[in-house]
């Protein structure tokens, strides 16, 4: 248990209101366009209208003679500086600006630069790009046909393969299946989606010719990671980059691979000495930057008569687009998809995913999860509920019968994984409680005799966050671990760094609540700073619910260093040994004499100005995290639906979701979170996909198509939680971020699955629209 | 994105007349809302342009004109038209198949298959109203035609 401490003070546990909020609220946040710098100019990419084809010339005469135009960059212009490629953070490469052919609707073709906004736009449209277009590979299931078209020349292998990986005991797994009782099957469809952050992608590169300075303003998830790329790629001594990422609307995985807009502003900022800005309209943002998921999955479970389950095998064709841009760190293709056998105590599993090329957006960035574990929360989640309708078992009964049980934490998986803790059944049993489970059911069976759709849906899910491990994880070889600098000034207030980035989490208000927590200084007393790589330590970002696992762990750990030194400075005030001193949040006394005491206020002042002989002055520490493991943070969500037979409309009437991620540091942000991250689900289940048509064509580019959710589709959340902490986290927290996303799809598709069990129905792929259900109504 | 569109008209104009027409390209063109042929390139191709509007958007093809088959005896033509959008917008080919057939009291009826293809930025923005514009201009078309031969020059 975490001892809370006074609301004075505001560690772990207050709901305290986000420091942040204050600017954002009034519209004094500052943005990546907010920036203006004197001289700058604008910059608007040309981008490819067909899928594939082959480029034959550019002609950007007429472009360069609009007034105001100051430079149009193509490919070749980069090739010279050898730039007209970069590396991506999957072991592949991808052209920041297309030579020889293009591969996807949007991508990249020329950069025209202009003294403002209309002439580069203006300009843009006169750059006359001669294609030959090319026959296009939509379909990922053609991907591998031997007439395919070939969409990677520059790659040795003449083919459209990009991996093959595997993991688990597959000789064990077939033979669990020859003598299993029971054996279901699902092909489930993870539709391409994308995180369409509020913010777009965009940049303000300005290179300063005197101090050889180059200062990126970058809506940048992962900053420090993002100078180490420009350093490595660009050849820019690394001392003389500066990112700064500013206030960041929203980033969802979709800010964290470096795009070729930025790669373009640098260059053209190079060669102008001028500030070059660059910022994304909505379109390009949905049409060509980080798109999510598109796993098309097939899940068999082998299970006894009794519904025991023997063993899971799991075949997944992957979707990679053009290049290979998965923004994962991990040491696997399929990042953590392995994490496919859920909450269940599966004897054996064997998991094999093969990635391939098509003419698509580059991307499979990690939207609000994980690296792949939405992707694996949801076939699971599906495959339970189609072994419950083989067996016809009550899904809730079935997931309780192979829940790992709590008392076999830490749990070591089939497929790999150290679960750190779980109880699995107590959340389960809150949320039947919550949503009145036995109830739903008998007016489930009253309405069907009156032929209403009802349907209840369940996903128990188990996440896996905090990337990561060094073993595990690297980018570009560096580990994964982040950082965290404390430093206290003279009047005992505080300000850290973070090698995180906040793109919204709130970071500024729950990192300050755990130095209060750890230290006894006001939360409101402690400013929190991230995103400057000048002034903040090295990390790797924010993704993958991996702040608090990690930074929040650093923080927690520099701020022990702090006390201890403290505690050194409290003995020489009190004239006491330091084995005499007790801790209470906010300060140390002596044993047995309470009212003889010092504030960690009264010791940050001694600290620079009665320091104890032989001790260093000042007040400040620190630590670099290196998680042991990762953490697994888990819930049952429920979903209860009703479905109007005239239109196929879905009415979510109820959804609760019991979540544990662990001790918590701030329970208003954490209940946020959850309410975003389930509205996100509720969008990618009912409304989203970035659809191609057999030409090519991104039938999801603007949001006309590619459908946010408001307050209007938005149903009521009913929230719970349990509390099993992280045993190797500092403080016991585990992230929660993403848990609502990853765990609510399932549930969803689940409900309106089950509403429609009784005619037949076993799967149906998102989004479900209503035209999806009518259409089934109407066969 | 493909859209096909069948649709059937009759006129009180005799067979010949409305062959006459729609065999002609130089004169089918200007029924074709916002076309315009340019150039000659030789017996059965011709340079032209399309300009179509949706909504806040528009594009002007500029491409070629063929006619692929013309089979006077069974009175079906067979053309087909490619562009490519001026400002990199992206591309569009039209084949239409006409095809005529004599009423017993003297009119005729034109059953006219538009297929259209479009690649790029109009294809992505007008996916939801795409099929509508290709079916009004299609409409415009018939229309066209009839007014056209109500009307000889």
């Amino acid at each position: 248990m975490i001892q809370k401490t006074s609301p004075e003070i505001g560690g772990m546990g207050h709901s305290m209101k986000r420091k942040e909020d204050g600017r954002f609220i009034q519209g004094k946040g500052n943005y990546v366009d907010d920036v203006n710098l004197p001289g700058m100019v604008y910059a608007q990419m040309v981008r490819s209208p067909y899928a594939h084809a082959r480029l034959k010339s550019i002609n950007t005469e007429a472009a360069m003679k609009v007034p105001g135009v100051l430079a149009v960059i193509t490919g070749e212009d980069l090739a010279k500086a050898n730039l007209a490629w970069m590396p991506t953070l999957s072991a592949d490469k991808q052209m920041v600006l297309a030579t020889g052919k293009v591969l996807f609707q949007a991508q990249e073709v020329a950069f025209v630069v202009a003294e403002d906004r209309y002439a580069a736009a203006d300009a843009a449209e006169l750059v006359d790009v001669d294609y030959e277009d090319l026959p296009v590979l939509v379909d990922p299931h053609k991907a591998l046909d031997a007439d395919a078209p070939l969409l990677r020349e520059d790659r040795p292998e003449k083919n459209n393969h990009i991996f093959h990986w595997e993991v688990g005991d597959k000789a064990a797994t077939d033979q669990a299946f020859k003598d299993a009782g029971v054996v279901v099957k699902v092909n489930a469809l993870s539709p391409r989606c994308h995180p369409a952050p509020l913010e777009t992608c965009g940049c303000v590169a300005d290179y300063n010719k005197a101090t050889e300075k180059l200062t990126v303003w970058l809506t940048s998830q992962a900053p420090h990671a993002h100078r180490t790329v420009f350093a490595l790629v660009g050849g820019i001594p690394e001392q003389n980059i500066r990112v700064i990422s500013p206030d960041i609307g929203g980033g969802f995985g979709n800010k964290v691979p470096v795009y070729p807009g930025y790669v373009c502003a640098v260059v053209a900022s190079l060669t102008l000495g001028r500030p070059v800005k660059w910022i994304e309209t909505r379109s390009e943002n949905l049409q060509s930057t980080g798109f999510a998921r598109d796993y098309h999955m097939t899940a068999e479970i082998a299970a006894g008569k009794d519904g025991k389950v023997k063993a899971l095998r799991v075949k997944t064709l992957a979707d990679h687009g053009a290049f290979n841009a998965a923004a994962q760190p991990t040491k696997f293709p399929a990042g953590l998809f392995s994490i496919c056998t859920g909450s269940y105590e599966f004897p054996q599993a064997f998991c094999e995913v093969d990635g391939v090329y098509t003419n698509k957006a580059p991307g499979g960035i990690a939207y609000r999860c994980s690296f792949r574990v939405t992707e694996a929360a949801y076939l699971i989640e599906r495959a339970v509920d189609v072994l419950a309708d083989e067996l016809k078992m009550d899904p809730v009964e079935l997931r309780q019968k192979n829940f790992i049980p709590a008392a076999s934490f830490p749990y070591l998986s089939p497929l790999g994984w150290t679960y750190d803790s779980g109880d699995y059944h107590a959340a389960m049993k809150m949320a039947l409680d919550l949503v009145g489970y036995d109830a739903l059911l008998k007016e489930q069976a009253e309405k069907r005799k009156k032929g209403e759709l009802m349907g209840i849906g369940i996903s128990s899910f188990t996440e896996i966050v905090g990337a990561g491990p060094s073993h595990t994880f690297d980018i570009l070889g560096i580990k994964m671990f982040d950082s965290a600098e404390i430093r206290i000034h003279p009047t005992g207030k505080a300000i850290c760094r973070m090698g995180t980035k906040s793109q919204g989490q709130g970071h500024e208000t729950t990192y300050a609540q755990i130095v209060a927590q750890e230290l006894g200084i006001p939360a409101k007393d402690v400013q929190v700073e991230e995103g400057d790589t000048d002034t903040a330590p090295y990390g790797l970002g924010t993704y993958a619910s991996r702040s608090t696992p990690t930074s929040g762990a650093a923080t927690a750990m520099a701020a022990r260093k702090i006390r201890e030194k403290a505690r050194k400075i409290a003995a020489f005030l009190l004239e006491v040994s330091e084995q005499d001193l007790e801790w209470e949040p906010g300060k140390f006394f002596v044993k047995g004499a309470p009212s003889k005491a010092k504030t960690i206020q009264e010791i940050a002042f001694a600290a620079y100005t009665n320091i104890p002989p032989g001790l260093e002055a000042g007040l400040e520490a620190v630590n670099y995290y290196d998680p042991p493991n990762l953490t697994f943070p888990f819930g049952t969500y429920i979903a209860v639906v009703d479905i109007d037979k005239g239109t196929g409309e879905v009415k979510v009437r109820r959804f609760v979701a019991v979540d544990d991620c662990g001790n918590i540091i701030n329970p208003m942000i954490v209940e946020g979170q959850i309410h975003g991250g389930l509205t996100e689900g509720l969008a990618i289940a009912f409304m989203q996909e970035i659809g191609y048509d057999e030409s090519g064509n991104v039938q999801g580019g603007t949001f006309m198509d590619y459908l946010i959710p408001t307050a209007v589709e938005t149903p009521h959340w009913e929230t719970g939680k349990t509390t099993t902490p992280s045993p190797h986290h500092p403080f016991g927290a585990k992230g929660v971020g993403e848990s609502p996303n990853v765990g609510s799809p399932a549930a969803f598709v689940n409900a309106v699955v089950d509403a429609l069990s009784h005619l037949g129905v076993r799967h149906i792929d998102m989004p479900i629209t209503s035209a999806k259900v009518w259409s089934i109504l109407n066969q | 994105m493909a859209i096909i569109l069948e649709k059937t008209f009759c006129t009180p104009a005799p067979i010949e007349d409305v062959w006459k027409l729609l065999s002609d390209p130089m004169r089918v063109v200007t029924c074709v809302p916002g076309a315009h042929i340019t150039e000659k390139i030789n017996g059965d191709s011709y340079k032209g342009s399309v300009r179509m509007t949706m909504g806040p958007s528009s594009a002007s093809f500029e491409g070629t004109i063929q006619i692929v088959r013309i089979d006077e005896k069974a009175r079906e033509i067979e053309i087909l038209g490619r562009g490519k959008d001026r400002v990199g917008k992206g591309s569009a080919s039209l084949k239409m198949t006409g095809k005529l057939r004599s009423l017993p009291d003297g009119w005729t009826e034109v059953t006219g298959v538009s297929e259209m293809n479009v690649v790029g930025l109009l294809a992505q923005i007008g996916s939801r109203v795409f099929s509508h514009v290709a079916d009004f201009m299609f409409n415009e078309f018939t229309r066209n035609v009839q007014e056209r031969l109500a009307k000889p020059d």
